[in-house]
């Protein structure tokens, strides 16, 4: 029992020792169970976040947390994590993760890679589909309220342009138009070129 | 017969099952109420935790909002069948092939405040033991496992550390790790007394202190520290669960008092190294206690037996979309030092449940793998023994040894996270020693004739 007591009073003792910083990182303590450090993870289930434009990071935190993305990852993971983000917060999130430097992947099928290339860059006219370029930027680096799409994960973007068929995103306006002129295979297409780049 | 049996469980089933399909989406335990967060955030397939459901449990519970009244309840229906019925019909299957009402449970969980949580589970056992008449079986409503915590980050060498004190009533209940014996598979078995399987099992009967031994009867305090989402360690304390730590523990009905533990400074270890990359996840780890137990629980005073219990433990997960592939694998050594006067070296009474030795030994190893695509549809391969010291006092099979082994092999059904269809097989390849004539009262009975099969249905709201 005086051991028990003895170990308990010393671990209490110790405790404010250890406090030296109040209040960890946010991004540290919680998104990086999920995305990574520094929002890089190589887990095809959550999206690379390093260098993602603050504007995009801060419009999708405040639809995870008004509800108005739905998509189910949308659902599972980040309506919870977000309901108890403040507009600093977020704020904070969308700053550190646009500073953070980016992975990029490899190519793992040339020819997938190529026709994703061609399709990046040059879109495909007799199908409705514009240059992805003309608005994600000539390598896919985003800007402002448009995502990041170079280096992320295959399958990431290959879930997303999915969703787009449907109304999960519905802030995504022009995608809903352009994923109606591809098919799978395009869509594997830009999705092998842009991780790799 | 049997036919008519399983329709009519079948259409309860539907009937139970409509009705928590009924419920909104909203409708899943306190937890992810609290947090906002679907099921799926914590667990890969319930109790198994993901990386995210480890940090929100070593936090102390406390992400998200404090409920008004974090509620939250569960229950079990099944069906049991064993492979062959004996001459003597109720000794070793009673209701076999009834629908069964195994349980429900009421959870008090959720956050306290920004540095304390926990939940305390309420446990109604439909099928709890059997009474003297051999022939009935009693109910019983106890407190089930319970685990407070009081948790702080700080910085440590440049590392967020989680610091927190923990308060439980079964050794393991606090581990986040699916490898050790309170969250390990087989996360569900039989529980119609005198069914062989670990889960619910008089059969195999040799289990070590740790391996659930202690659980409900005991409370435990310490602290804990959690460095950089990488190095685990605890050390804590356990004592009999009597007196003001009376609430945690789940009493003990006529036949047995439950272990007694001399003092309250039995340790209990655990130390693991976890590494995260990506879709993966593994740990590496070792935990173990030390308890003195009084050889009469009735009697708490005199010479104690002393049991240490040394384990290595590992698990992986691989977590994506839609696959998700998870293992985990324990060693739990265990020496039983028995004090002068409670052991018999005469050996007069074989079977008597007083040791003939004055140590024995006890070696139990589990392992399993699971696959789970899209969240819904799951198979497990599971393999376990345990093996130990002959003594002639302790197991009266032929060989005297307590030496049990086996495979389970379980398929799942996961239309909603909150609600698991699972189908288990149970065989054995040895009980209590031996295979063919292990139990010396039924010589011709092998150990394969217990296989069991068994059908569970789970629901959490």
């Amino acid at each position: 029992m005086i051991t028990r007591i003895l170990f308990l009073l010393g671990l209490i003792v110790a405790m404010p020792v250890l406090a030296a910083e109040e209040g960890a990182k946010l991004d540290r303590q919680l998104c990086s169970i999920c995305h990574g450090p520094g929002g890089t993870t190589s887990s095809e289930l959550f999206p690379q976040l390093a260098g993602q434009p603050a504007p995009y990071l801060i419009n999708q935190l405040k639809g995870f947390r008004d509800k108005s993305r739905a998509d189910q990852n949308a659902k599972r993971f980040m309506w919870g994590v977000s309901s108890r983000l403040t507009d600093e917060d977020i704020q904070h999130l969308a700053s550190f993760y646009e500073q953070q430097p980016p992975l990029h992947g490899t190519v793992t099928n040339t020819a997938e890679s190529q026709l994703g290339a061609r399709i990046f860059t040059q879109g495909m006219a007799d199908k409705g589909v514009p240059p992805c370029m003309s608005c994600h930027g000539e390598r896919g680096e985003g800007h402002g309220e448009i995502p990041r799409l170079a280096g992320q994960h295959e399958t990431y973007l290959k879930r997303q342009l999915k969703v787009f068929y449907g109304n999960d995103r519905p802030a995504a306006t022009a995608m809903h138009e352009v994923v109606k002129g591809l098919s799978d295979a395009d869509i594997q297409a830009i999705a092998q070129y842009l991780q790799a780049q | 017969m049997i036919q008519s049996k399983i329709n009519r469980s079948l259409i309860l089933l539907a009937s139970l099952l409509s009705l928590v399909a009924a419920l909104p989406a909203q409708a899943v335990p306190s937890f992810a109420r609290q947090t906002g967060e679907d099921c799926a955030a914590c667990h890969t397939s319930f109790p198994e935790l993901t990386p995210f459901g480890r940090n929100f449990k070593l936090n102390g519970y406390t992400l998200g909002e404090r409920q008004m009244l974090p509620l939250a309840a569960m229950m079990q229906f099944s069906m049991t069948h064993i492979d062959k019925q004996t001459s003597d019909g109720n000794k070793y299957m009673m209701r076999q092939n009834d629908p069964q009402f195994d349980g429900a449970s009421l959870f008090l969980a959720g956050k306290i405040s920004d540095n304390a949580g926990g939940f305390i589970q309420w446990t109604y056992e439909n099928l709890d033991h059997l009474r003297n008449d051999g022939t009935t079986i009693a109910h019983h409503s106890h407190v089930d496992n319970t685990d407070l915590r009081l948790v702080g980050t700080y910085d440590l060498f440049g590392r967020d550390t989680v610091v927190g004190l923990v308060l439980n009533n079964n050794p393991t209940v606090q581990d986040v790790w699916n490898s050790t014996p309170a969250w390990g598979f087989p996360f569900n078995g039989s529980k119609l007394p005198d069914v062989g399987g670990p889960g619910g099992s008089p059969l195999p009967s040799a289990g070590t202190q740790i391996d659930g031994g202690l659980a409900q009867t005991v409370e435990g305090l310490g602290g804990y520290f959690w460095w950089d989402r990488h190095l685990y360690g605890e050390l804590s304390f356990y004592g009999t669960a009597d007196g003001f730590w009376r609430p945690l523990s789940k009493g003990a009905w006529y036949k047995s008092t439950g272990p007694t533990l001399a003092g309250r400074d039995n340790p209990y270890w655990r130390l693991a190294w976890n590494q995260d990359w990506g879709a993966h996840s593994l740990m590496v780890g070792t935990y173990g206690m030390r308890v003195d137990m009084y050889p009469d629980p009735t009697v708490t005073s005199g010479p104690t037996n002393r049991f240490t219990d040394t384990a290595l433990d590992a698990q992986y997960q691989y977590i994506s979309d839609p696959h998700i592939i998870t293992a985990q694998a324990t060693y739990i050594h265990e020496k039983q030092e028995y004090a002068a006067g409670a052991f018999d070296p005469s050996c007069a009474a074989a079977g008597s449940g007083t040791p003939c030795n004055s140590s024995d030994t006890l070696n139990t190893f589990r392992a399993k793998l699971s696959y789970l695509y899209d969240r819904k549809y799951g198979a497990t391969l599971a393999y376990f023994q345990t093996l130990g010291r002959a003594d002639l006092g302790l197991y009266n099979g032929a060989s005297a040894k307590p030496d049990t082994r086996g495979y389970i092999l379980e398929a799942d059904y996961n239309p909603w996270t909150n609600v698991r269809f699972a189908l288990q097989y149970t065989g054995y390849t040895k009980i209590n020693g031996g295979n063919n004539g292990y139990d010396p009262a039924s010589p011709s009975r092998k150990a394969s004739d217990n296989n069991t099969l068994f059908l569970n249905t789970w629901f959490a709201f």
